[in-house]
């Protein structure tokens, strides 16, 4: 693998301008689709991500089936490190998804418009000057890694990546021991307005963009950059049975939030927590099944729209038929009428016009941009994070794994995981843990989940995803050391910073922006001196979107 | 009631009552019509025109027809003259947005009532608009609303007058909105809250497209079915205009036909109604610029935002909205990890950031506009820059740069006579005028004099109830030197008899405290024993 003279890991994403223009690393390069190189190494993978993307076109039969839809999109995005997926597949898939969004009609997109929130509009910002990095060692994924090569950086994406790239005069060059992509914590709450953390009137279409703190201080985002965190999900409000929209942000200190962040809507999140409902156990469940039913009232709103659609369709039809063959008749009513009137009047009687009747038009189901939402995850063009700790609650949640199919949910917490390895494996339920620190005590979470609860999870098969656990908003600065205290227990560190990296920019919908070092990536990049999550290695220094934020 | 009605009626003396009638019809029109010559020792029309020595204004029916030296200035013959030599004429200040002077201001949170409007609600005789005067106010934006969703449209009031539509000057202001987490909610509810609003209003004009393209369709086809000729009545309407988005066939809809609690909402759109938008923080900032701007309205968008707010400057400067700063203009927040106190202020970053800005008075009488434009000089900013965000700039954030804001001919004759530099703390307001009236007088003001211990008005009740002693009446306020001798011999012949009459008045304030705090203590006692005893019963 590392034989090839030089490597030019081609992303999805890619656009021409990101290609390198210089002709001698263009004629160099090998260019290859990331899949076309995948086998080489899936041997070293582990059986739980050598499979399809979960929720992608291998996640069942449902979503399969629905052609052109969103989910076929989304599963194929660069999928991280599932090298066994198919790999002929994907370029087709690709091409589908781009015919799909370029071959729409104008009314399309005007539904499309209407249906989705609006993205923010982002104000351009200068790019910072190009950047180039030679590292000894590259993780372009956790599970590729390439040796003395220099990943050249312009306009905040990757530009070139490979052993005889040169950088350009004048071009400032970084020198590492180790580069990996920038860890992406999965569950924070850095930067969230304390009032939205129990806000109860939060609902599933609440963003989280709202609640950041565009202003926060920027010393803040240095001390967590130092530990190599460059990006971070959060959720509208932690605390409440539904979180509303979460987003995926960077710890940018040169910007505001909403102008580094790289998803606004990246999930949906929902709590259960044994604290609501007191000691009464049927108090408990009913807790439980109203925030799982979320998920079922989302499911029946699609229904409604789907039956309206259809509905309305056989009615435009059925008035035109009519239109048509009235427009035709129109003459010979005319004629009849004209006749009954004279007809009238020579009887004296009265003259009566004949009634019309028609079929009503069928009724949009009410609007409600709430249940939008909760469509959007039922349909898994959404994740659902749950968070659930007893077995009480990841049992509900198998449950309504199973019976909504489409719906791609994420176990955040699982601190009686252990006992639903399987079926979580089986099911595709990825799980995000948050190995607490001492001091930040989440129920159950050191009795039987513990230091060792990741790797026993990846041992079953599961995905297992890290995060800092939202208990504090600069928790997330800890998290490679969390990463590395599940390492000491038992995880591979390949599995770590898969969990810190791939695997969270695949789950949320980033991997085409963020997790891996590929060409047309944003560089969000930590520079060590020696192996991640090792005790003596030091974070040099981090790139996030193409800006150097934190030199030695 | 006011006290400074009764002064009204010199100049009111030629106003004839057919004009008298028109006055309740329109707001435009001026408050007196006739004429009215001030001759002050000092003019300055703008903050930064150069000084009239003694000058002259004409005012003739409520608007400004000649402003420059006495000897360029001719005086009409039958105008009546203001003669104050001493004093400096000034243009009237401007408050851009105040909540104070109603009657009882809707701040219920969740509500959205862009139908409502302040009219409903200020008081005429409130003690408000008085205290306006005394500071030098003549226009006031009163708008309410912080603590809403949508709260109501605000109108522009003259402190004088005894009916809204004679104080009446511009309605509505604009509609209020807030960016701000309501009581009890959170941000993120706000902004999704502000948001629903628009789409709501998108919707709803939609279904009333459609319903009406529908029903029109199914007349259509009724009429083809029966033979009927077809009557193409076409609904009179207008094309919506808008600079962010239409409803395309809102021409089908007779605009009588739109919910009167949504059009407010459809004029904001179309660009036909200004807003204020309140913002608290300055994450809020970019909430309101961004639903300002999603529903073209960030042209006729003013922020009215808290201290904290400079931090979002350049998002302000960027949308080139104006603000009108409310509260404080210094900011002071902890160093999130030193916890040393950092202080910011504002009005420099707005003024370095080339924001349009107006100053507010803090909906306190104690600090109104000319002392928060006297802290901004105090604090570095340009004396023209300060005295702008008092005058010419509220005005133009009120769209009324045309009638308000400085002393030119066309405009409106709102006039102060002051008695010194318009930012000392030394300066009194002597005489206002609004429109050619002559509406204050401080030798005439009954709370002035009697606060400052002068002068006891005839008939008037000390606030003890007891008459002041008419020797220690003082002068009549014009004569400053006289007014200060006396002063100083009332302060004298104090100290001299502090030694023997304090003493006795002392002891028996002491006394009487003494009781009270005896019966207080045997109540406290009282009080635990009942307490003890209940204790016991419980127990």
């Amino acid at each position: 693998m590392l034989a090839i003279a030089s490597l030019l890991v081609c992303g999805f994403a890619a656009e021409p301008a990101s290609v390198p223009v210089s002709p001698a690393i263009g004629a160099a390069a090998a260019f290859l689709n990331a899949p076309a190189f995948a086998p080489a190494c899936s041997a070293e993978v582990p059986a739980f991500d050598g499979d399809g993307s979960f929720g992608g076109p291998s996640a069942g039969p449902i979503v399969g089936s629905s052609a052109g839809q969103d989910p076929v999109e989304k599963g194929d995005k660069p999928a991280g490190d599932e090298p066994k997926a198919k790999e002929g597949d994907k370029p087709k898939a690709k091409d589908a998804a781009d015919k799909d969004k370029n071959g729409k009609s104008k009314d399309d997109e005007k539904d499309e418009k209407e249906d989705k929130p609006k993205p923010k509009p982002t104000p351009p910002k200068p790019k910072g000057p190009p950047l180039a990095v030679r590292a000894d060692k590259l993780y372009v994924r956790p599970d590729r890694v390439l040796e003395g090569v220099t990943v050249l950086i312009e306009d905040g994406r990757i530009a070139a990546v490979g052993t005889d790239v040169k950088a350009p005069e004048g071009v400032r060059t970084l020198q590492a021991k180790v580069v990996t992509a920038g860890f992406i914590d999965g569950w924070s709450s850095f930067a969230l307005d304390p009032a939205a953390f129990g806000d109860e009137r939060i609902s599933p279409s609440s963003t989280a963009l709202d609640a950041v703190d565009p202003y926060v201080d920027a010393r803040w985002e240095r001390e967590v950059l130092r530990g190599g965190v460059t990006a971070y999900r959060v959720q509208t409000a932690p605390r409440t049975r539904i979180g509303g929209l979460g987003a995926v942000l960077r710890f940018h200190p040169g910007k505001l939030a909403h102008e580094s962040a790289l998803s606004s809507d990246c999930s949906l999140a929902l709590t259960l927590s044994s604290a609501r409902g007191g000691d009464d156990v049927f108090e408990r469940a009913a807790d439980t099944e109203r925030v799982l039913g979320a998920i079922a009232d989302g499911w029946a709103y699609l229904q409604e729209k789907n039956e309206y659609k259809h509905e309305l369709a056989a009615w435009e039809k059925a008035i035109a038929d009519k239109q048509k063959e009235l427009d035709d008749g129109f003459k010979k009513a005319k004629k009849d009428r004209e006749k009954a009137q004279a007809d009238a009047k020579d009887k004296g009687t009265e003259f009566k016009e004949k009634e019309y009747k028609e079929d009503k038009k069928p009724k949009a189901p009410r609007y409600d941009e709430d249940r939008e939402v909760l469509a959007r995850a039922a349909n898994g063009e959404l994740p659902v994070v749950v968070e659930a700790h007893s077995a009480v609650q990841i049992r509900a949640l198998l449950e309504s794994a199973r019976k909504f199919k489409r719906a791609r949910l994420v176990l955040a917490g699982g601190a009686e995981a252990r006992r639903f390895a399987k079926e979580l494996a089986e099911l595709r339920i990825p799980v995000l843990l948050a190995p607490q620190p001492m001091g930040f005590y989440v129920e159950g979470a050191i009795s039987s989940g513990g230091l060792g609860l990741a790797a026993e999870l990846e041992e079953a098969g599961v995905e297992v995803l890290l995060g800092s656990g939202g208990a504090d908003g600069l928790a997330s600065r800890d998290l490679p050391l969390l990463a590395s205290l599940a390492v000491g227990h038992g995880l591979s560190p390949k599995a770590a910073l898969a969990a810190l990296t791939t695997r969270p920019a695949r789950v949320f919908d980033i991997a085409d922006k963020v997790g891996s070092v590929e060409i047309g990536r944003e560089a969000d990049l930590v520079l060590f001196d020696g192996e991640p999550f090792a005790a003596a290695t030091k974070v040099k220094s981090v790139i996030c979107g193409g800006d150097l934020v934190v030199e030695e | 009631m006011k006290p400074t009605q009764t002064t009204y009626v010199r100049v009111a003396a030629l106003r004839t009552s057919v004009a008298a009638a028109a006055l309740f019809l329109c707001s435009d029109a001026a408050l007196a019509d006739g004429k009215l010559a001030i001759k002050a020792g000092k003019i300055v029309t703008a903050p930064n025109a150069p000084v009239i020595e003694k000058g002259v204004i004409v005012i003739e029916n409520g608007r400004i027809t000649a402003v420059g030296k006495e000897k360029d200035v001719k005086i009409p013959w039958d105008a009546p003259v203001i003669d104050a030599p001493k004093a400096t004429a000034f243009p009237g200040y401007v408050e851009a947005h105040s909540a104070r002077g109603m009657d009882r201001p809707n701040e219920s949170p969740d509500i959205i009532i862009p139908f409502l409007t302040v009219r409903d609600s200020i008081d005429p005789v409130n003690f408000y608009f008085e205290d306006c005067l005394r500071s030098g106010i003549t226009t006031i934006n009163v708008q309410q609303g912080n603590d809403c969703i949508v709260a109501a449209q605000g109108m522009v009031v003259r402190p004088v007058g005894l009916t809204i539509d004679e104080m009446a000057v511009k309605i509505p202001s604009g509609i209020k909105m807030s960016a701000a987490a309501r009581r009890g909610a959170s941000a993120p509810t706000q902004a999704q809250a502000l948001r629903r609003v628009f789409s709501d209003l998108r919707r709803y004009l939609d279904q009333l497209v459609q319903d009406k393209k529908d029903g029109s369709d199914r007349s259509r086809r009724e009429a083809l079915y029966q033979g009927r000729d077809l009557e193409g009545d076409k609904a009179k309407g207008r094309a919506m205009e808008g600079a962010a988005w239409t409803v395309k066939g809102l021409e089908l809809i007779p605009r009588g036909e739109v919910d009167e609690k949504q059009e407010p909402l459809l004029a904001l759109v179309e660009g036909k109604m200004p807003a204020f938008v309140w913002c608290a923080r300055p994450a809020d900032v970019h909430v309101a610029i961004e639903v300002a701007r999603d529903n073209g309205f960030l042209a006729k968008t003013t922020l009215v935002i808290d201290a904290s707010c400079w931090k979002a400057a350049d998002a302000i400067a960027a949308a080139k909205v104006p603000v009108v700063l409310q509260g404080s203009v210094l900011h002071l927040e902890p160093d999130p990890l030193t916890g040393k106190e950092i202080e910011t202020f504002v009005p420099k970053v707005l003024h370095d950031k080339k924001i349009p800005f107006a100053l507010s008075s803090a909906n306190s009488s104690n600090q109104s506009l000319w002392y928060q434009a006297a802290l901004c000089v105090g604090h570095g900013l340009p004396r023209a820059a300060a005295l702008e965000a008092v005058t010419s700039a509220p005005a133009k954030i009120l769209g009324l740069d045309k009638r308000v804001g400085s002393l030119e001919v066309g405009k409106d004759g709102n006039v102060l006579l002051l008695s010194g530099d318009p930012l000392s703390v030394t300066t009194w307001v002597e005489r206002v005028v609004i429109e050619g009236k002559d509406v204050y007088d401080r030798s005439k003001d009954v709370r002035v004099q009697h606060l400052l211990g002068g002068k006891q008005p005839a008939n008037t009740a000390a606030m003890n109830g007891e008459m002041l002693d008419p020797s220690k009446v003082c002068c009549d306020g014009s004569d400053e030197k006289a007014h200060a001798k006396h002063l100083e011999e009332q302060r004298r012949a104090k100290d001299k008899g502090e030694g023997e009459d304090a003493k006795p008045a002392d002891k028996k304030d002491g006394d009487k405290k003494d009781g009270e705090k005896k019966d207080d203590s045997h109540d406290g006692h009282n009080h635990d024993g009942a307490g003890e005893h209940r204790e016991g019963a419980r127990q």
